[in-house]
Order: C-alpha cells, then sequence, then structure tokens
C-alpha cells in the first residue's frame, strides 16, 4: 500500500510541471499586455513600456519561466500583478477556502444521500420507483448549473424572499451564519452530483446483487440487512468511491459557473480573473493547486477502494 | 502481407471462422437495436433530439424571422409571438428554435473530434504498453488535470470566438478522457488470440490497431461518444453563458440566457424558453446514451 | 356615464399617471385589474404607456423639498463593481477605483448634479488676462486624515505627479499640450498658480473630480494608497476585502459641514459590495442585501428599474458611445460616407432599444443642450434612407458597399452595433460586425491597438463636463485619444480661438461655429447622451453627484 501510494505521489511530479509548463505558455499568448491592463487604456505607450520593463516582462518566456519555477518550489509564491498588496498565496488560501467550504457543504449533504437512493433504487431494481428514481436524477444531473442556479436565485432568494442571492454575509458576521448563505449554491451543485453518485451506486448494486455468493448468502438464510450491508454496499461502493474522488477534483476547478452567478470569491472565479488580466503568478497557483487537489482526490479515493475490495489491492 | 507457408486448410478455416464471427456480429446488432427500440426512455429522449435536429435544419421556414428587431420590447406571450419578444423586440420563440442549430453543430463535431484524436492516442498507449504507454499517459494526465472551463476561456480568449474554436477546444479537452477509454478497452482486447494470431503472421501495428482491434472495440467506443455528446452539450453551454461561446446576435441558448437572466422576473419567458429547450436538449442526448449503453450491455 | 366610459376614463387617468411618473406600470396592472379592467385592456393601457416610459419613479436628483428629516448615524450599503486593480488614484480608470477613490481623497474642485463647478479643496479659480495663467487659491483649515495639514505643497506635488510621463496616469494625456510639468508652482501656502502652455478656458474641469486622477494626495504620497489610504475627504477605509467588500467609517475630523452647520457626513459608515456582473448586483439591490447601487446599467436592468420598492435618479450625462470612423482608411476618407451612415440611423428607436428612451438624442457633435446646457441647438438628424442614397452615390458607391464594425463585447456595445447594423442596410450599406473581447481591443501599442486604428468601432466615453474637454480628448489632430485621426484645420483654430477666451458671448459664437463644423465633417457617430441611473431604497436620500462614477455620500442618510 505505502509502495502504491508512494509511486503515485511520485507521478504526480512531471504531470504537475507540464502543466505549469502548458499554462504559463497558454497565458504567454493571450492578446493584452500586462503593462497596459495595469495603467489602463489612457496611459501612454511609453509609460506602458517603462512598467513592462521594470517589472520584467520584456524578459524571453523560458527565462521568465525558470525565474517563477524556481521561486515557486521554494515557496515563495509571489505577489498577484493585479492586487499588488497582496501575497498571491494568502489569496489562493483564501479564495481555496470558500471554494472548499462550498464544494464541502454540498457533497457532506449529498454524498451520503445518492449512495442511499443509488442503493435502495438498485435493490428494487427495474420498479417502478427505480425508474422513477433514475430518470429523474438523470435529468437533475444534466441540467446546467447555471440554469438552475438562476432558477433559484428568482423563486427563492426574490420572489420568496427566504434565502439571500449572494453567497457571502455581510463582513463581520459569524462563521456559521455562512452555511446559510451557502444553501442556495450549494443545491445546483448537490442536484449534480446526485444524479451522478446515484447512478454509480445504482450501478455497483445491481452488479454485486448479481454475485452468485449473494445468492449463496441470501439462500443459506442470512438477513437480507446483514446481506446489503456486509457484503452490497461494500462492493457498491467501489465505482462510486471512484468517481467522488474525480468529481472533487473537477467540482473545485468547475465551480466557475456558481461562483459567478453567486457573487462567491471562490478559486474558480479567481483563477478565470487571472486568466484573463495575464495575472501569471496567480494564475499558476491557482491552477496547480487545482490540479493538486484533482490528483490527490483521485488517489484517495483509489486508496478509499482499495481497502474495500482486497482483491484490487492484491492485484495493483 | 500473407507469410510463405499458409496451407490452404488453414486459410479455409480461418475464412470460415470470420464468416461466422461476422453473422454473430449481425445478430447482436439487430438484437442492440431490438432492444433499443423496446425502451420507453430511449424513445423519449429520440424523439426529442430528432424535434431539434428538424428544428436545427428548418426552423427559419417554420418560424417567423429570429433577427427582426421590429417588435415591442419584453413584450408577453401572445398570439402574435408564442413565447413573447425580448429585449431588442425579437420574436423568442422562433429565436429559441434557431439556438438549436449551434448546439447541434458543435456539439456533434467536438465529440467525433474527441473520438478521433483519443481513439489514436488511446490505441497506440494500451497497445504498445512499456515506456510508450507511460509518456503518452503522463501527458494526458497533465491535460486531465487542467481544470477543463479554465483552459477552454484561455484558448477561446486567444484564439477568438467562433464555431471552430469551440469544436476544436471542446474536442481537444475531451480527448484525454476518452482516450483512457480507448486505452483500457485495448488493454482488455490485446491479448485476445486473434490479435496474437496477427502479430504472429508478422502484421505491422498500425494493421493490428486499425483492423483487428478497432472494430472490436467499437461498442465502448459508441458508449464513451453517446456520454461525450452529453458533456459537450453542456461544456458548450456554460462556455456560452460565461462569454466564452459564439458572439451575439447568435442565438445560441446559453448566449440568451446570460445575457437575459436579469429579466427573469419582469419577462421570465425569455429566459425560461432556452432554459427549458437546453434542459431538454441534454436530458434528451443522455436518455439516448443511457439506452445505447444498456442496450449494449444487455 | 356608463359602466364601460367611466373604466375607458379609469384607464386613461391611469395612463397619464404612468407617464407623469406618479405611478409604475405593475401598480397600474395592480390597479386595472381590482377595477376589473379585461386583460386585452390593461395590455392596451400598457401600450399607451410606451414601452418602459413611466417606469420605476423617476424623480429629479434634488428633489430635496420633499424629503424626510435628516437622520444622523446609520451604516450605507451600495453595491459597486470590484477596483480592477489595487488602489492608486494616479493609474485608476474603472468605476469601482474611482469611486472608493473619491470617497477618501478630494478634488480641488468638484461637480454638482447639473455638472456645474463647485469649490471643494479650492475655493477660487481665476485666470488671468490672457487666460494662461490660472490661480486657485485653497481652502484653510483642512487636515488629511493622517492628521498633516492640508497646502498648497501638496497640491503641487500631485498635480506634478499624475503629469508626470513616468507616472503612467491617465491624466497625462488629459492635460497634454496644455500643462507641462514644472509650470505648477505655490504662490504662499494656500494659493498655487498654474503657467499654462496655451490659454484653455475650460481648465478648471481638468483639475476636477471628472479628471479622476487629480485627487489631492498628501506630498510625500508613495504609490501605497492601498496600504494607506490617506485623504481629505470624508470616509476613511476601515477594512478592504479584496474582490468582497470594503468597509469605511466617518473622519472625525472632516472639514465639511451642511448648510445648518451640521459636521458631515451624516452616516457613521458605508459598506461596498463589490460585485462584478450586472444580474447579481441587481438581485442583491433588490433582496435589500444593499441600499443602493451607483450605477444600474439599463440592459438587463428591467426588474430593478420597474420595482416598486426602489426609487431611480435619472442624470442627463455626456457618457456617449463613440463610433469612430477612422478618415486615414478606406472608405471613411469621403465625408458623403460618413453623412450618408449618419442618415440611416434612427436615433429614436436606438435610444429605445438600448435605454428604454431615457437618454438624450445626439446628432454627432458635443455641443448638445441637453446635456451641456448653454450649447447651441443642432440641426437634427432623422432617419432618411433617400439621402442616404443620393450621399452614399456621391461617394461613388451606388450599388452599395460592404463596411466593418469593430466592437467590443462591452455592456451594451455589441447591442447597438446590431442596431447600426439592421439600420445601414435598407441603404446598401452591408455593415459586418467584427466583435472582439474587452481585453483585445485595448491591446497593443498606440500604432496597432483596435480602438485607435480600426476603420470603423464603437469606444464607450465615461462623461466629460464640457464638450472642450470632449474635443481636446479627441477631435483635435494632437488628441491622445482620437479614434478617428480627424484632422480639420478650420476646427483646431475655431475651438484655440474659443478656448483662450472666457468671454461668453465669443465662445458662444464660436460653439456654434464648432459644432457645425463636426457634425458636417461628421467624423464620428454620436447618436445619444447616456444617461444615468441611480437606483436605491426608497428610504435612502442625499447622495450627490451627477451619476455613475460620482458617489457623494456625505451628506446622505436612511430615513426613518
Amino acid at each position: 500500500m505505502a509502495r502504491f501510494i508512494g509511486r503515485r505521489l511520485l507521478l504526480m511530479v512531471p504531470t504537475l510541471v507540464l502543466v505549469s509548463i502548458l499554462v504559463f505558455a497558454l497565458s504567454e499568448i493571450l492578446p493584452g499586455d500586462l503593462g497596459r491592463f495595469i495603467l489602463g487604456p489612457y496611459a501612454s505607450q511609453s509609460a506602458v513600456t517603462q512598467l513592462d520593463h521594470k517589472l520584467g516582462f520584456d524578459k524571453p518566456i523560458y527565462v521568465r519561466y525558470f525565474e517563477w519555477a524556481g521561486h515557486f518550489v521554494t515557496g515563495h509564491w509571489g505577489t498577484s500583478y493585479q492586487y499588488t498588496n497582496l501575497s498571491v498565496f494568502s489569496i489562493v488560501e483564501h479564495a481555496l477556502g470558500n471554494s472548499l467550504l462550498l464544494a464541502g457543504f454540498a457533497l457532506v449533504i449529498i454524498v451520503p444521500t445518492s449512495i442511499a437512493v443509488g442503493v435502495f433504487a438498485g435493490l428494487r431494481r427495474d420498479s417502478l420507483l427505480d425508474r422513477i428514481i433514475t430518470v429523474s436524477s438523470l435529468s437533475m444531473t444534466v441540467i446546467p448549473e447555471f440554469v438552475s442556479g438562476v432558477i433559484l436565485i428568482v423563486i427563492f432568494a426574490v420572489e420568496l424572499n427566504w434565502l439571500p442571492a449572494s453567497a457571502t454575509p455581510p463582513v463581520g458576521s459569524p462563521f456559521v451564519d455562512r452555511f446559510y448563505y451557502l444553501i442556495l449554491p450549494a443545491i445546483p451543485l448537490m442536484l449534480l452530483e446526485l444524479g451522478y453518485i446515484a447512478r454509480m451506486a445504482r450501478a455497483g448494486t445491481v452488479q454485486v446483487l448479481n454475485q452468485p455468493y449473494i445468492r449463496t448468502a441470501t439462500l443459506k438464510g442470512l438477513p437480507q440487512r446483514r446481506v446489503v450491508f456486509s457484503h452490497v454496499l461494500r462492493n457498491a461502493l467501489v465505482p462510486t468511491v471512484t468517481v467522488i474522488g474525480s468529481q472533487v477534483g473537477w467540482l473545485i476547478g468547475g465551480l466557475v459557473v456558481i461562483e459567478t452567478v453567486f457573487v462567491y470569491p471562490g478559486i474558480g472565479n479567481y483563477t478565470v480573473h487571472a486568466a484573463l488580466n495575464h495575472d501569471q503568478p496567480l494564475l499558476e497557483a491557482c491552477v496547480l493547486v487545482i490540479a493538486v487537489i484533482y490528483m490527490v482526490s483521485n488517489l484517495v479515493a483509489d486508496v478509499v477502494v482499495a481497502l474495500l475490495n482486497p482483491r484490487i489491492r492484491k492485484s495493483s | 502481407m500473407a507469410t510463405t507457408g499458409t496451407t490452404p486448410d488453414r486459410g479455409d478455416l480461418e475464412l470460415q471462422v470470420n464468416a461466422a464471427a461476422e453473422a454473430e456480429q449481425r445478430r447482436q446488432r439487430r438484437f442492440v437495436v431490438r432492444t433499443l427500440f423496446r425502451s420507453p426512455t430511449f424513445l423519449a429522449g429520440l424523439v426529442i433530439l430528432l424535434f431539434w435536429i428538424f428544428m436545427a435544419v428548418f426552423s427559419t421556414h417554420v418560424t417567423q424571422s429570429p433577427t427582426n428587431t421590429g417588435g415591442a420590447i419584453l413584450a408577453s406571450p401572445s398570439g402574435a409571438h408564442w413565447f413573447g419578444t425580448d429585449d431588442l423586440g425579437r420574436d423568442v420563440f422562433a429565436r429559441t428554435m434557431a439556438g438549436a442549430h449551434t448546439v447541434l453543430i458543435i456539439a456533434p463535431l467536438a465529440t467525433a473530434l474527441a473520438l478521433l484524436w483519443g481513439g489514436i492516442v488511446g490505441l497506440i498507449a494500451g497497445y504498445h504498453r512499456g515506456l510508450t504507454d507511460d509518456i503518452i499517459m503522463r501527458i494526458v494526465d497533465a491535460f486531465l488535470a487542467l481544470p477543463v472551463i479554465i483552459t477552454a476561456i484561455l484558448i477561446i480568449a486567444l484564439l477568438g470566438r467562433s464555431y471552430a474554436v469551440l469544436i476544436v477546444v471542446i474536442g481537444a479537452l475531451f480527448t484525454p478522457v476518452v482516450s483512457r477509454t480507448v486505452r483500457s478497452a485495448v488493454i482488455g482486447e490485446r491479448e485476445r488470440e486473434y490479435v496474437m494470431a496477427a502479430r504472429l503472421r508478422g502484421e505491422r501495428s498500425a494493421f493490428v490497431m486499425a483492423r483487428e482491434i478497432l472494430p472490436n472495440i467499437t461498442q465502448p467506443i459508441i458508449v464513451e461518444g453517446t456520454v461525450r455528446l452529453g458533456y459537450a452539450v453542456f461544456t458548450a453551454a456554460t462556455l456560452s453563458f460565461l462569454g466564452f461561446g459564439l458572439e451575439p446576435p447568435s442565438p445560441d441558448w446559453g448566449l440568451v440566457i446570460a445575457s437575459e437572466w436579469s429579466n427573469l422576473q419582469t419577462a421570465p419567458w425569455v429566459v425560461l424558453a432556452p432554459a427549458l429547450a437546453l434542459a431538454s436538449m441534454v436530458v434528451a442526448v443522455n436518455l439516448v446514451a443511457d439506452g445505447i449503453s444498456s442496450a449494449f450491455s444487455k | 356615464m356608463t359602466d364601460e366610459q367611466y373604466a375607458r376614463e379609469y384607464g386613461h387617468h391611469l395612463v397619464e399617471e404612468v407617464l407623469k411618473g406618479k405611478m409604475t406600470r405593475r401598480q397600474l396592472i395592480v390597479r386595472a385589474s381590482v377595477f376589473g379592467l379585461s386583460a386585452t385592456v390593461v395590455g392596451q393601457l400598457l401600450a399607451a404607456c410606451g414601452s418602459s416610459g413611466g417606469g420605476g419613479t423617476a424623480t429629479t436628483p434634488s428633489a430635496s423639498a420633499s424629503a424626510p428629516a435628516v437622520v444622523t448615524g446609520g451604516t450605507l450599503k451600495a453595491v459597486i463593481p470590484p477596483p480592477l486593480k489595487t488602489l492608486d488614484p494616479v493609474t485608476i480608470y474603472d468605476q469601482g477605483g474611482i469611486v472608493l477613490v473619491y470617497q477618501v481623497a478630494e478634488y480641488l474642485i468638484d461637480l454638482s448634479n447639473t455638472n456645474a463647478l463647485v469649490p471643494k479643496l479650492a475655493l477660487t479659480w481665476k485666470p488671468n488676462q490672457k487666460g494662461d495663467v490660472w490661480t486657485f487659491t485653497l481652502r484653510q483649515g483642512v487636515t488629511f486624515n493622517d492628521g498633516s495639514p492640508f497646502e498648497a505643497a501638496d497640491v503641487v506635488a500631485s498635480i506634478e505627479r499624475v503629469i508626470n510621463p513616468k507616472s503612467g496616469s491617465g491624466a497625462l494625456a488629459a492635460l497634454a499640450g496644455i500643462l507641462s510639468p514644472g509650470h505648477t508652482k505655490a504662490v504662499d501656502t494656500h494659493t498655487v498658480e498654474f503657467d499654462l502652455d496655451k490659454p484653455f478656458a475650460d481648465f478648471p474641469y481638468l483639475v476636477s473630480s471628472s479628471s479622476y486622477n487629480t485627487a489631492i494626495l498628501p506630498r510625500n504620497y508613495d504609490n501605497d494608497f492601498q496600504k494607506k489610504p490617506v485623504g481629505t475627504g470624508p470616509w476613511m477605509i476601515k477594512k478592504f476585502v479584496t474582490n468582497q467588500s470594503v468597509t469605511m467609517v466617518k473622519n472625525p475630523s472632516y472639514w465639511g459641514k451642511d448648510a445648518q452647520g451640521r459636521q458631515l457626513p451624516y452616516l457613521d459608515s458605508l459598506e461596498f459590495v463589490l460585485v462584478t456582473d450586472a444580474p447579481p448586483a441587481n438581485l442583491q439591490l433588490q433582496n435589500h442585501q444593499v441600499d443602493v447601487q451607483p450605477q444600474t446599467v439599463f440592459q438587463g436592468g428591467a426588474s430593478v428599474l420597474n420595482d416598486p420598492n426602489l426609487r431611480v435618479d435619472v442624470y442627463p450625462s455626456s457618457g456617449i458611445r463613440e463610433v469612430a470612423f477612422n478618415i486615414n482608411k478606406a472608405p471613411w476618407q469621403d465625408k458623403n460616407l460618413r453623412q450618408a451612415v449618419a442618415y440611416c440611423l434612427d436615433r429614436n428607436a436606438i435610444n429605445k432599444a438600448l435605454y428604454g428612451g431615457r437618454s438624450n438624442l445626439g446628432y454627432d457633435t458635443f455641443w448638445e443642450p441637453t446635456v451641456f446646457p448653454g450649447s447651441p441647438t443642432p440641426a437634427v438628424r432623422a432617419q432618411d434612407y433617400d439621402k442616404a442614397k443620393s450621399l452614399l452615390s456621391a461617394a461613388g458607391h451606388a450599388n452599395g458597399i460592404d463596411v466593418t464594425l469593430t466592437v467590443a463585447n462591452y455592456l451594451e456595445n455589441p447591442a447597438y452595433a446590431q442596431l447600426i447594423a439592421s439600420q445601414c442596410k435598407p441603404a446598401g450599406i452591408n455593415v459586418k460586425i467584427n466583435e472582439i473581447s474587452y481585453n483585445a481591443i485595448y491591446a497593443g501599442s498606440n500604432s496597432t491597438t483596435p480602438w485607435l486604428n480600426a476603420p470603423m468601432v464603437i469606444v464607450e466615453w465615461g462623461s466629460r463636463p464640457t464638450p472642450g474637454v470632449y474635443a481636446q480628448a479627441m477631435l483635435l489632430p494632437t488628441s491622445a485619444w482620437s479614434s478617428s485621426h480627424w484632422n480639420n484645420p478650420d476646427f483646431v483654430t475655431a475651438f484655440n480661438s474659443y478656448e483662450s477666451t472666457t468671454d461668453e458671448s465669443t465662445r458662444s459664437t464660436l460653439a456654434t461655429k464648432l459644432s457645425q463644423i463636426q457634425q458636417d465633417d461628421t467624423p464620428i457617430l454620436v447618436a445619444f447622451f447616456i444617461s444615468q441611473l441611480r437606483t436605491q431604497w426608497k428610504n435612502v436620500y442625499g447622495i450627490q453627484g451627477p451619476g455613475s462614477f460620482y458617489f457623494n455620500a456625505a451628506q446622505a442618510y436612511i430615513a426613518k
């Protein structure tokens, strides 16, 4: 197990290096000039050129890349180009915290729910209830978050006034208040994940139920409850956990739409603005952090799966 | 390239085996098709999809003009305008029907590209294993770790907003996922006898991959393709909503929702029409995809 | 009177109330249905009210006669876009940055609700005989919020700083050719003298709050406003959470007092919620998570503008969407072609579509009396396809012509481009729209950037206080921001005379001449002057300033 984990962690390194190069190259060739962005369209060209030189933007790209990379790995993530009074680290810390809170809140509620729903549907396979659950969770999953988000805001925030329209409480509110403000933004996420996870749980359940040893256990007279909990659940979770692992990583980066609609300063939002505004240090840090989370959550999922199913552990 | 020393008997046997295999395949396909048409969810999805395909091609012949800015602004639904008018006076129903066009060009073409590129990468990686596989998959992992929406936004900001860019970008971003699926399918197949037989015959790798393995993995590729299609519609709409899809005055659904969503209170139909259209399209694609994959797995 | 007649009368009464602004359309619908009028009739009544005329209770900004008594204390919450980058008065150019700086730092001169000059840190300003030396006397007894005294040396340092080419300030181009470095000096501790390169009658405007980089900062300012926001203004920044909110508290040593001698500001604190996109900002306003939205964008703002809980203040403002013809690039060298496009436009329809009819019409000249009172009235240009077609033939394109219009994906610019294209088509002018991102249109050097070099381009301009300032910025061959590259010697000569005298009747004659030349030559299209909309909850009073970027909350209060 330790070797398995170790090897995966080691393989992450070249991947991350490649990601950082790709992002650097992309942001380099985007139209627009950082000096021009900082000074605005009305500043003189000479001032812009001077600023570019002062900040080192006229050095060749590979020089800038290695300078940045050298600082980054030693923990000096630099200052944001847009917000020159803030360190990249503090921005990423703040933004990531926000995103993790939102995603965590949504997942904590929806993961157990989806698994329960999926297993339930799988146990009653092909019944009317199963059909209803399958089709409706499928339909909810595929509605884009901006569609459900927008409709939710208008109904619950504006018309009924039950919930706030933005995701951040006023400055100085107690921490607990944050969850009240996160309810609406979390719902589109929950709907998205419900169908996906429930489907996987159901498929896993169905697959297990077809196994001969389950039928043997039932025939031997074991109560169905015990059968379900000790065998079905454990094996149904295998594909489910895999999916959850990849979803966590996707969620963190893919929260952009929810963050836009609900005005939430999360990492997705910051990354997009950093990308468009040539804020290279911030952009690199954000993308790498998202990539690490994605890979680590996949790894954790794989480890959990291996723990659940000894057979898989041995064959890896 | 036939080797020397092939006895006529052996050749005959091979032909017979091939013929039997082909007949079996045909039977399987008929079975799949029959199962599909017996599933109500698949049929429902297919009907909706066909409706939108029809609209994508013929909407301008069937509805009034979607670009006429003459009407009253944000008018409620009425006899003249079934879904009312938008903030420039255009008929919402006509625009919504015309919006199917953009999605049905971008999503299928992007998916086809992803299947093509992902298929090639997956075949090569899965077939060769070893160092080639390791290197290719590390690169694939790197692209997989990139946040999809954000990378797409970067590239689109660079290359501009057009059909071609969107198709290529979405296709490229889906390639890694497809290549993974294809690769695992290829790995499953490459130990089979017919592959070994082909290699013993001395066939070139490219031949083995293309003529032997590929036809046998069409099933998981088709399933993956239908799933990707749903995601392609989803991704294209999200990009449009964030302002990185097609440009105005395109009636693209994501774009319309983005520009009209604050009118949701006073003129909800302007937003609800494209939102429901989009939802129905994505649901339809997924129902069809689900139907196909479960028919294959029976 | 029969029931039917009575119903008709009542319906007319309701329509009148709406058109007068005393009732919203929503209230009309409610009253009408209570009265029992059928849906069809209600629909007809609404149509009679016009597409959105009368929506919301639009009041003139200075309706102080009916305002309730002042209440001191409390917090006012406003929603604005976040500053694009670190706050620095010298280099701000976006609404978020400008509004925030305006609370903390002040200018020599401020603008009233009607764009008139109001003394702020300067008490008087007088030109010499020739008009090329201006003497400003400064207000006494003012301190910065760090305790240091405000004196002439601070003014000299602040102005010199922004016209120094190294600072990269936008003010450099605004003052180029008018005030050079080294020509601003302190005569004594409270008098400053500006020695201009040439006479310029509108000079005071160039050091007013409309020239937003000229905020007066301490003489030892070191580009660290974000960390140490030191200014003479009524507010001090208490907490700044990037991309989220800015909390300000009142400056206890502020010099300002109201007409009754009460200490300003009335409120204890301001909170700015930072939201980039308009739809979520609108929702926060409607949801009462904020009290006021300093600038409501018309596009997509229909629900806010028609909300019965909110009051909309409409300010005629001089912001425009310039449609510039680059006269150095084909086919725009021929003024007949430029005029042809001008006569294709249905300006009323454009105003209605983009601004619900709220903006003031323009006729391709900056001298427009509805926006700049005292200007000569220009000739009206209505849509005239016959004239357009004959101008088109005169330009040698009787069979039509294809042209390209470059526009940024920003607010209503794309919609405006589409309206232009659809209105030019019947005359045979095929406008192809080249829409690019906001970053892309400003990217590149001055000789390559689209906004200054495209053959035909739409450029957004925030309001300017006088036509002269506009002309200086973009109509002269020496202008830094001329997208048209217009070079008309008659205009230049007349303009120099116009700015070198402060005599009203001479200026008036010259203004008429300048307006006619600009209109005739049509280097740019000005189809409208965009009115600014400020929306607030009905219990909010006292916000001053001629719209959008000016958010003067010193006398703001929330009534009981």
